[in-house]
C-alpha cells in the first residue's frame, strides 16, 4: 500500500526516538501522555508521598538555589524543601541527580484553550462575558505547552475593546473537563485594553466604532465606572428602602463585574503599550481610588517605572518583541530588566500558544538583555506571574504548603539545550518525555489500523448480504503494519466494552 | 558577572567605525571557525577587511593593532537565510511595506533595490548577531530575485553581497490550511492552485520560448525578440545558473512541488519549506535538493504528531543526509525578531541535531546555500571579516553579544534604538536615595 | 411589480379549489392482518392482527379478529412497529419582515423565546421525509437564535398543525447561538451567548419580580413590559422546561453549568460524541436527546491519509458505541435524526449502533419510541402498539434493525401513507432553472430555481416575488422526477409549495400543489455548474 509511505518513514524516526538517553530514573508512576485527546487521558494518580532526590532545586522562593537538594510532595502538597529529606515510607523516589528542578512555570498571558472565539469585540466593553465559560480542555496545546514545563496559565479575552471579558486562571490538568481546569480560587481578572487595538487601527472593518483615538478609549472607560457607581447606589437606596413592594433595580451583569474592579474585587489585567495610556490607566484608577493590577505586554514599561511602582501595579511582559505595530516602536527587550530593577513585580508571558511551551527559555531573555540574575529570571514565569494572577499562595515557588507544582529538567532550566522531562501538577504527573516518546508507536499503530479498517469498510463489496463477515472489523493490512504490535485496546473490535475501556477515567 | 564585566570594558576600547587600521589582530580568544574545530587561545588576523590568518600560531605584524581578547570567544557572524529585512520597517504600516507587490508574476522584482540601509531593525538585528541578510520578495507566484546584503553600509549598492541569489516560487498548496484566521476554503485554494500551477507553467513555457529566441538572435540566425523583463529574469533558472527557491509547507505539496521541478528539468532548486520536509528526508537527499527549513519552532501541523516534531526536524533532515540551513520564517514580524534565529537552531541542537551542525545550519551552511559561502560564514583566511564577539556559546540565550564587526570594521551598537533607550531611561534619575538593584546593569549594552 | 407577482401567486390561484387535507375515504376502521408485531421492545407477536379505529389502536393479538367494518390489510411476511418518535427536530423560522423587537420583544434578535413554532408545525416536505424514515410524531423546535421559542409536539399527519397537534407549547428551546463573530453586533462570541443567557434569564426573573412590586404598589415609575422576557418568567423560575442544544459534548457541560447556575428545568440535545466525556455528561443528571449523526468513513485519498485526524479516525470508530455507553452509564436518553442531511439515515446509523456499537435492538428500538415517548409526556399515547394508543406504525419488510431496512408504510393517526421506494437518481438537476408557472386561471408567472449539489444531496433556492432567493426546504430526484418543496410565506401563502418536474437533459415539465391551487409548470436549465460529482 503505498500510502503508507510516510507514515513508515515516520515511523522509523520515531523507533530510533523511542529510547530516550536521559530519561529520569525511578519514576514508576504512570502518566497518560502522548495521547493527542484530551477524554482519553485518566487523571495520573498522586501518589502518597513523592520524593525527588539530589537534584539542583530553584525554589523561586526564600531558600533560594538548593544544589543537592530533595523536595518532598505528600498527597499533592509540597512537604520540605532541602538537603538530605527523610522520606516516608511508600514513597515514589525520583533519582534526579544531574537534572534541575523548578516550580511549574506559569503563563500570566495565554489564549490558548479557549473556543468560540477570544473577542467579544462587537460592543465597546463587555465586562459580562466570562473566559471561564469557554474554557477549552481538549485544546492539544495544553499537552504541548505542559511539555515544556508549563503548569498554569492566565486565560484571556483579546483586546479588540477597552474592556473586554473576565479572565481564568487554569492549571493545565490534561484530560480532565474545563471545571477542573479553573482555578476558582484564584484572584478575579479582567481584561482591559488600551491603544491601537480597541481603536481598531489595524482591523478592516466596515463599520467604525467608538472610539478611535486613545483620549476616547479613556472616556469610554471612565463611563463604566462612573455608571458602575450609579448603579451601586441605586441597589443602595433599594436595599435601604423598607417599602417592600418598591420595584428593585435592573441586575446588571456587566457593572457587577465592573463594581468589583472598584471593590478591590478584580484585578485589572490591561493590555497596554505606550507610556501615555499606562499613566492614563493608572489616574483613573487612583481617581476610583483602586489600583490596576497588572498591565499586559506594557512595552514601554520602562519608560514609566518609577510610576508603575509608585502605583503598585504588576507588569507582565514580552521578552523582546517589538515593531509590528507603530506603538511598540519603542519597545525593547531591556523593558523587563529595567521594571525590575525599579522594584516593578515584572513578568514574561507568551500571548502565543507557540511561545508558551519555551517560557524558560523567555526567562533566560532577562539574563541576556540587562543581566537579571539568574534566580530572579526564573521568577519572571514563576513567582511574579503567580503574585500577579493572585495565586502565590498556591503556586509559583516550592515552598512547603503549595501545591506540587513542578518540572523536571533535563539540565539548567534557563539552558537552550535543556528539555522538560517531567511536569507535575497537584503532585500527579502530567507529563513525561520518556512516556510519550515510548507511546508515540502505538499512537502511530492506531491510526494506520484504524485508517486500514476504514478503508476496508470502503472496499466492501456493495453486493455482500447480510450475515456474510463482512461486519467484523477488519485487521490492519499487513504490509501497513508497524513493527511493534498495536495497543490492544485500539486493535480490538470496537465494541461498547471496549470504547468504555477507551473512555474509563 | 566581573568576568563579563572586564571583557565590556575591553571591547569599549576598540575602535568603532572610521578608525580602523589595516591590519588588525584579535589575540588570545577562543575562536569557533565552524568550518573546524574550535581554538583556544587563538589569533585572527585582519587586513582589509578579510581574514588572513587565524590559529595559535598567527604572526602579528608590527604594524598591526592588537586587541587582547582573553576569555571571549570569537564566532562568524550569523546569516539570515531567508527575511523581509529592510523591506519592512513596521509591518502593519502599510507605508513601510516594500516586499509583497501585487499580480501573480513578479519575476523581474528586485529585493535590493528597496533595501532601507537605515532602518531602525539593522542596528538591533547586529546587536544580535546577525550581521549578513537574504532578502526576498514575497508577493505572487513569481516573486522576484533576491540579494544577500551585508547589514552596515552606506545604501542598497553598498551592503549588497550578490544580488540575483535565486528566484523565488510560490508553489500552491493543495488544500486548505486548518485553523488560523479565516483560512480559506476547500474551494478557494483549488481555484487558487489551478491558477497559480497556470501561472508557472505558462511563464516558464514563454521563458524557455524566450530564451531560445534569444540565443538564435545571439548566433545570428533570428532577429532579436523584444525585451521582456519578467521572462529574461528567469532565463538563468533554466539553465541552471540562478537557483530556483520553491516555496512548499505542507507534505502533499511539497512532493508535489518536487515532482514538478523534475518535470520542469529545474537543476538547481532550494526548497523553502517546514517540519514537513523531514518526512521526505530520503528523497531530498537523494534528489540533491537543498532545504531552508522554517519552522523549527512552530508547533506540530497535525495533533496526532509528537510534540516536538518540528524541534526535531532538523535533525531528521540531517540524518537523512539532507544539506539544510535553518530560517525563521521570515515574515514581518519576523523581520523585527531576526537576533533569535540561533535559538531556532539551538531548540534544533536540543532535540538531537549535532551541536556543530546546529550552529553551521545558522553560519557556514546558510552561506554556502546562497553562494556567499566564501564570503562570510566561517573564519578562515580569505573570508570577510565578519565576526562577533561573545561571552560564551552563541546559541545560548544567556549568552551575551560583546562585539560585532562587518569586514573588519567594528559595528557600533551605540546606533541600536534599543540600546539608545534603554541607556536613556536606564539613566532616569531615581526615586530619592533608590540604588540600582544590580552593579553593573546600566552597562549592558555600551560595547 | 412586487405586488402584482405576489397577487398572482396568491390570489390568482385561489379561483381553484383548495386542495384540502389528503383525508383517505371510506370508513377510518382498519385491520393489518398476519402480521407479525413488535408490541414493544422486547414484546414480539410472531403472528397476529392490529385493528385501527378512528386513529386509535384498538386490539391487537395473536387471536383478534378483524371486526367485519374494517378494511383488511393482509401483511404477510411484514413487520409492523410503533412509529418512531423524535423528540427533536427544528424548523426554520419562516421570514418575517416585520421586525419582531418593534412588536416589543427583546433588542436582541438573538432573543426570540415568544416564538411558538405552533402556528407553523412541520412542512410537508420534511414530514414527508420523516415518515420515510419511519417517525410519526415529534417535538418541533423553532431553529435560530439563542432563545429560539417553544417547541410542539405534533403528529407527521396531513392537514397542518390543527389536524396534528398534540401538545401546543412543549418547552423552550436554547443554543449558545451568536451572530458570527466581529462586526456583526453582539454576541460575537461563544462566552457572549453564554453571558447573554445569563443577563437574559435575570432580567426575566426582574421583569417578573418588577411588575408584581408594582401591582402591589402603582404609585411609582412602572417597570417594562418585554413580551420576550414576560415569555421566559416560567423558565427563569424553573417552572417550564427548556431544551438546550449543544455542538459538542463540552457544550452539555456547558449548559450543565448554566442548568446548575438557574436551577433550570431541562433536558440536553447532545451532540453524538459524549463517549468522550460519559462521567462528566452522566453527572449532569438531565435526561439527553442525542443526535446519531454518525460520521461517514473517513475518506483519505489514497496516497494522502495524513489529512486524516486521529480524533477523526477514532470518532468514525467509536461514534456507533455512544448510545450504549450512554445507556450503560445510567443516562436517560432518546435518539434523534437531528443532524442528519437525511432523516432516513437515522435507521441506517441505528443499524450500525447495533452491529458495530453494542446496542441490542431492543434498546435501540425503545431508544427511537418508549424513550423519546417519555421525555415527551405522551407515552399514555404513543412508543407502543398497544390498545389506546394512537394508530401511529411502522410497516417494515423483515427487520427494521438490519442495514437497509425497507420501510413499506406509516400510519399516522390510523391514515396510511404508502412509502414508495425512491428510484435511483437517472438525472443530476443542479443548475439555474427559469420556471414557467402557470396557474389553474391561465395566468403565467416566472420564476428562477438555482440547485446546487449531487442528486443525491440537492439543495437550492427558489425566486419571491420580490426576487429574493428564498431557501427549498427539500429538494430530491426519483430516476427522471425531480421533487420540490418549498415556504409559501414569502409569496403571501403561509403553507408548502410543492411541485414535481419530469426532466430530460435541461428541460422539464410537471406541476404542483400551493396552498391556493394546483398549477402547472415548465422548466429550462440555462447554467449548469462545471462539475458535478
Amino acid at each position: 500500500m503505498t500510502s503508507a509511505k510516510p507514515f513508515s518513514m515516520r515511523f522509523i524516526f520515531l523507533l530510533a526516538l523511542a529510547v530516550p538517553a536521559s530519561a529520569v530514573c525511578g519514576s514508576a508512576v504512570a502518566s497518560t501522555t502522548g495521547d493527542p485527546s484530551a477524554w482519553r487521558n485518566d487523571r495520573p494518580e498522586q501518589p502518597s508521598a513523592v520524593i525527588v532526590r539530589n537534584a539542583t532545586i530553584w525554589t523561586s522562593g526564600p531558600r533560594g538555589k538548593l544544589e543537592g537538594g530533595d523536595l518532598l510532595v505528600r498527597g499533592g502538597k509540597i512537604r520540605a524543601v532541602g538537603e538530605g529529606l527523610t522520606a516516608p515510607a511508600g514513597a515514589l523516589e525520583i533519582d534526579a541527580a544531574g537534572k534541575h528542578v523548578t516550580p511549574g512555570l506559569i503563563d500570566a498571558h495565554s489564549h490558548a484553550a479557549i473556543t468560540g472565539g477570544v473577542n467579544e469585540g462587537s460592543n465597546i466593553t463587555t465586562a459580562e462575558v466570562r473566559i471561564q465559560d469557554v474554557i477549552d480542555s481538549t485544546d492539544v496545546d495544553i499537552y504541548r505547552q505542559l511539555a515544556g514545563g508549563l503548569t498554569a496559565a492566565n486565560l484571556m479575552h483579546g483586546s479588540a475593546n477597552s474592556i473586554g471579558g473576565q479572565t481564568a486562571t487554569i492549571k493545565l490538568r490534561w484530560g480532565a473537563p474545563p471545571a477542573e481546569l479553573f482555578m476558582a480560587n484564584a484572584f478575579a481578572g479582567i481584561k482591559f485594553a488600551l491603544g491601537e487595538n480597541p481603536k481598531q487601527s489595524n482591523w478592516n472593518v466596515d463599520e467604525r466604532r467608538y472610539p478611535q483615538t486613545r483620549p476616547g478609549v479613556e472616556q469610554s472607560i471612565r463611563e463604566r465606572f462612573t455608571a458602575a457607581l450609579d448603579y451601586r447606589r441605586k441597589w443602595n437606596e433599594h436595599n435601604a428602602s423598607r417599602d417592600r413592594n418598591r420595584v428593585p433595580p435592573r441586575r446588571d451583569l456587566q457593572l457587577e463585574a465592573i463594581l468589583e474592579i472598584l471593590d478591590g474585587k478584580r484585578g485589572i489585567q490591561s493590555h497596554s503599550y505606550r507610556a501615555d495610556e499606562i499613566i492614563m490607566l493608572m489616574r483613573i484608577a487612583e481617581d476610583f481610588d483602586f489600583t490596576v493590577k497588572c498591565f499586559q505586554h506594557v512595552l514601554e514599561g520602562y519608560k514609566v517605572a518609577d510610576e508603575l511602582a509608585s502605583h503598585g501595579a504588576g507588569a507582565s511582559t514580552f521578552s523582546d518583541w517589538w515593531a509590528y505595530k507603530y506603538e511598540v516602536i519603542d519597545a525593547i527587550p531591556y523593558n523587563g530588566a529595567i521594571m525590575w530593577d525599579r522594584d516593578v513585580l515584572v513578568s514574561f508571558n507568551s500571548d502565543s500558544s507557540e511561545l508558551a511551551r519555551r517560557m524558560n527559555l523567555e526567562a533566560a531573555k532577562a539574563v541576556r538583555y540587562g543581566n537579571v540574575p539568574e534566580e530572579e529570571a526564573l521568577k519572571f514565569v514563576t513567582l511574579n506571574p503567580a503574585i500577579q494572577l493572585g495565586v502565590d499562595d498556591r503556586i509559583g515557588s516550592l515552598e512547603p504548603g503549595k501545591d506540587a507544582d513542578f518540572v523536571i529538567w533535563s539540565g539548567d532550566p534557563l539552558s537552550t539545550y535543556s528539555v522538560a522531562e517531567q511536569t507535575w501538577i497537584d503532585g500527579r504527573k502530567y507529563f513525561d518525555r520518556a512516556d510519550d516518546l515510548a507511546r508515540r508507536d502505538a499512537v502511530t499503530a492506531e491510526r494506520e489500523a484504524l485508517i486500514s479498517k476504514a478503508r476496508s469498510f470502503k472496499e466492501k463489496p456493495e453486493e455482500e448480504g447480510e450475515g456474510s463477515d463482512e461486519t467484523a472489523p477488519a485487521e490492519p493490512e499487513s504490509e501497513t503494519e508497524p513493527e511493534t504490535e498495536p495497543e490492544t485496546e485500539t486493535d480490538a473490535e470496537p465494541t461498547a466494552g471496549a470504547l468504555r475501556q477507551g473512555v474509563n477515567r | 558577572m566581573s568576568r563579563s564585566l572586564t571583557l565590556l570594558c575591553c571591547l569599549a576600547l576598540l575602535p568603532v567605525s572610521g578608525a580602523f587600521a589595516a591590519t588588525t589582530a584579535y589575540v588570545g580568544a577562543t575562536v569557533h571557525p565552524v568550518s573546524s574545530p574550535a581554538i583556544e587561545s587563538a589569533t585572527i588576523l585582519v587586513e582589509d577587511g578579510k581574514i588572513v590568518a587565524v590559529g595559535t600560531e598567527v604572526e602579528i605584524p608590527a604594524d598591526a593593532v592588537s586587541f587582547d581578547m582573553t576569555g571571549v570567544h570569537l564566532y562568524p557572524g550569523f546569516v539570515h537565510p531567508l527575511s523581509v529585512l529592510g523591506l519592512t520597517e513596521i509591518s502593519s504600516v502599510r507605508g513601510t511595506r516594500d516586499f509583497s507587490e501585487i499580480g501573480e508574476v513578479n519575476s523581474d522584482i528586485r529585493a535590493e533595490v528597496a533595501f532601507h540601509a537605515d532602518s531602525e531593525l539593522l542596528p538591533v538585528a547586529m546587536s544580535g548577531g546577525i550581521l549578513t541578510a537574504h532578502v526576498a520578495p514575497t508577493g505572487g507566484v513569481f516573486r522576484g530575485t533576491s540579494a544577500a546584503v551585508k547589514l552596515e553600509g552606506w545604501n542598497w549598492e553598498d551592503m549588497t553581497m550578490a544580488s540575483g541569489v535565486g528566484a523565488h516560487v510560490a508553489y500552491p498548496r493543495l488544500r486548505a490550511r486548518t485553523g488560523g484566521f479565516n483560512p480559506p476554503t476547500e474551494e478557494e485554494v483549488k481555484e487558487r492552485k489551478e491558477k497559480a500551477l497556470e501561472a508557472l507553467n505558462e511563464t516558464l513555457d514563454d521563458t524557455k520560448a524566450y530564451a531560445t529566441a534569444m540565443a538564435a538572435a545571439l548566433e545570428g540566425k533570428a532577429p532579436k525578440p523584444e525585451y521582456d523583463a519578467k521572462l529574461a529574469a528567469l532565463v538563468p533558472v533554466l539553465d541552471g545558473r540562478m537557483p530556483l527557491f520553491l516555496y512548499a509547507d505542507e507534505l502533499s505539496q511539497i512532493e508535489s512541488a518536487l515532482d514538478w521541478a523534475k518535470e520542469r528539468e529545474i537543476s538547481n532548486l532550494v526548497l523553502v519549506t517546514g517540519p514537513d520536509a523531514a518526512y521526505l528526508g530520503e528523497r531530498l537527499a537523494a534528489d540533491g535538493v537543498r532545504v531552508l527549513l522554517n519552522g523549527v519552532l512552530a508547533r506540530p501541523d497535525r495533533d496526532w504528531e509528537p510534540y516536538d516534531a518540528a524541534y526535531t526536524a532538523a535533525k531528521r533532515l540531517h540524518e537523512a543526509g539532507v544539506e539544510f540551513c535553518i530560517g525563521d520564517g521570515g515574515d514581518g514580524f519576523d523581520a523585527a525578531h531576526v537576533r533569535n534565529l540561533p535559538f531556532h537552531a539551538a531548540m534544533a541542537a536540543a532535540h538531537g541535531l549535532p551541536h556543530d551542525v546546529a550552529l553551521r545550519s545558522v553560519t557556514l551552511s546558510a552561506a554556502e546555500l546562497l553562494g556567499i559561502g566564501d564570503r562570510v560564514g566561517s573564519l578562515e583566511p580569505g573570508k570577510d571579516a565578519t565576526f562577533i564577539a561573545t561571552n560564551g556559546d552563541p546559541l545560548e540565550i544567556k549568552t551575551q553579544i560583546l562585539g560585532a564587526w562587518i569586514e573588519g570594521e567594528k559595528i557600533d551598537f551605540s546606533l541600536d534604538r534599543q540600546k539608545r533607550l534603554h541607556e536613556k531611561y536606564d539613566n532616569r534619575p531615581r526615586p530619592d536615595g533608590d540604588q540600582p538593584a544590580v552593579e553593573g546593569l546600566r552597562e549592558q549594552g555600551k560595547g | 411589480m412586487k405586488c402584482t407577482r405576489a397577487c398572482a401567486w396568491g390570489f390568482a390561484l385561489t379561483a381553484l379549489v383548495a386542495a384540502g387535507a389528503a383525508q383517505a375515504r371510506g370508513p377510518a376502521v382498519h385491520a393489518l392482518t398476519d402480521v407479525r408485531i413488535v408490541v414493544a421492545p422486547g414484546q414480539t407477536i410472531e403472528k397476529g392482527t392490529v385493528v385501527i379505529r378512528d386513529g386509535v389502536i384498538v386490539a391487537v393479538g395473536a387471536d383478534v379478529a378483524p371486526p367485519a367494518d374494517a378494511r383488511i390489510w393482509e401483511h404477510t411476511d411484514l413487520t409492523v412497529y410503533p412509529g418512531l418518535i423524535d423528540a427533536y427536530v427544528e424548523r426554520s423560522w419562516p421570514r418575517k419582515k416585520d421586525d419582531e423587537a418593534a412588536d416589543g420583544g427583546h433588542e436582541n434578535a438573538l432573543v426570540r423565546p415568544e416564538r411558538a413554532i405552533t402556528v407553523h408545525g412541520v412542512d410537508d416536505g420534511t414530514a414527508k421525509k420523516l415518515r420515510e424514515a419511519g417517525f410519526t410524531t415529534v417535538a418541533v423546535a423553532p431553529e435560530d437564535g439563542l432563545f429560539r421559542g417553544r417547541s410542539a409536539i405534533l403528529n407527521l399527519g396531513d392537514g397542518g398543525p390543527d389536524q396534528n397537534l398534540l401538545r401546543a407549547s412543549h418547552a423552550q428551546n436554547v443554543t449558545f447561538a451568536t451572530t458570527g463573530g466581529f462586526g456583526n453586533g453582539y454576541p460575537g462570541s461563544l462566552m457572549g451567548s453564554v453571558a447573554l443567557f445569563r443577563q437574559t434569564l435575570l432580567d426575566a426573573r426582574w421583569q417578573e419580580k418588577a411588575w408584581s412590586a408594582y401591582s402591589a404598589n402603582p404609585a411609582q415609575k412602572r417597570p417594562p413590559m418585554n413580551t420576550a422576557l414576560a415569555a421566559l418568567a416560567d423558565v427563569a423560575g424553573g417552572r417550564e422546561l427548556v431544551v438546550l442544544e449543544g455542538d459538542d459534548a463540552l457544550d452539555a457541560l456547558r449548559s450543565a453549568s448554566m442548568i446548575g447556575e438557574f436551577g433550570l428545568k431541562a433536558h440536553l440535545v447532545g451532540s453524538g460524541d459524549e463517549y468522550k466525556w460519559l462521567d462528566e455528561v452522566a453527572a449532569i443528571g438531565v435526561p439527553l436527546i442525542v443526535p446519531l449523526n454518525l460520521p461517514d468513513l473517513p475518506d483519505p485519498p489514497k496516497e494522502d491519509d495524513m489529512v486524516l485526524s486521529l480524533e477523526e479516525l477514532r470518532h468514525w470508530d467509536q461514534a456507533p458505541g455512544n448510545p450504549k455507553a450512554l445507556l450503560d452509564a445510567g443516562v436517560t436518553v432518546a435518539l434523534t435524526a437531528h443532524g442528519l442531511d437525511d432523516p432516513k439515515k437515522i435507521l441506517s446509523n441505528l443499524w450500525q449502533a447495533t452491529d458495530r456499537g453494542g446496542l441490542s435492538a431492543d434498546e435501540a428500538l425503545a431508544l427511537v419510541t418508549t424513550a423519546p415517548a417519555g421525555l415527551l409526556e405522551i407515552s399514555d399515547r404513543a412508543g407502543t402498539v398497544a390498545k389506546g394508543k394512537m394508530a401511529n406504525l411502522v410497516v417494515v419488510e423483515g427487520d427494521l434493525f438490519t442495514e437497509k431496512p425497507k420501510v413499506r408504510e406509516v400510519w399516522v393517526d390510523g391514515h396510511r401513507f404508502e412509502i414508495k421506494e425512491s428510484k435511483p437518481a437517472e438525472i443530476e438537476p443542479a443548475g439555474t432553472w427559469n420556471l414557467t408557472v402557470t396557474t389553474g386561471d391561465g395566468q403565467t408567472l416566472p420564476a428562477v430555481m438555482v440547485l446546487t449539489g449531487d442528486a443525491a444531496n440537492l439543495s437550492g433556492t427558489i425566486s419571491d416575488p420580490d426576487g429574493n432567493q428564498v431557501p427549498l426546504s427539500s429538494a430530491s430526484v426519483s430516476g427522471m422526477r425531480l421533487e420540490i418543496v418549498f415556504d409559501g410565506t414569502a409569496y403571501g401563502m403561509p403553507g408548502d409549495i410543492e411541485f414535481t418536474m419530469d426532466i430530460e437533459g435541461d428541460s422539464g415539465s410537471g406541476s404542483g400543489t400551493s396552498p391556493a391551487g394546483e398549477f402547472t409548470i415548465k422548466g429550462q436549465r440555462s447554467e449548469t455548474p462545471e462539475v458535478i460529482r
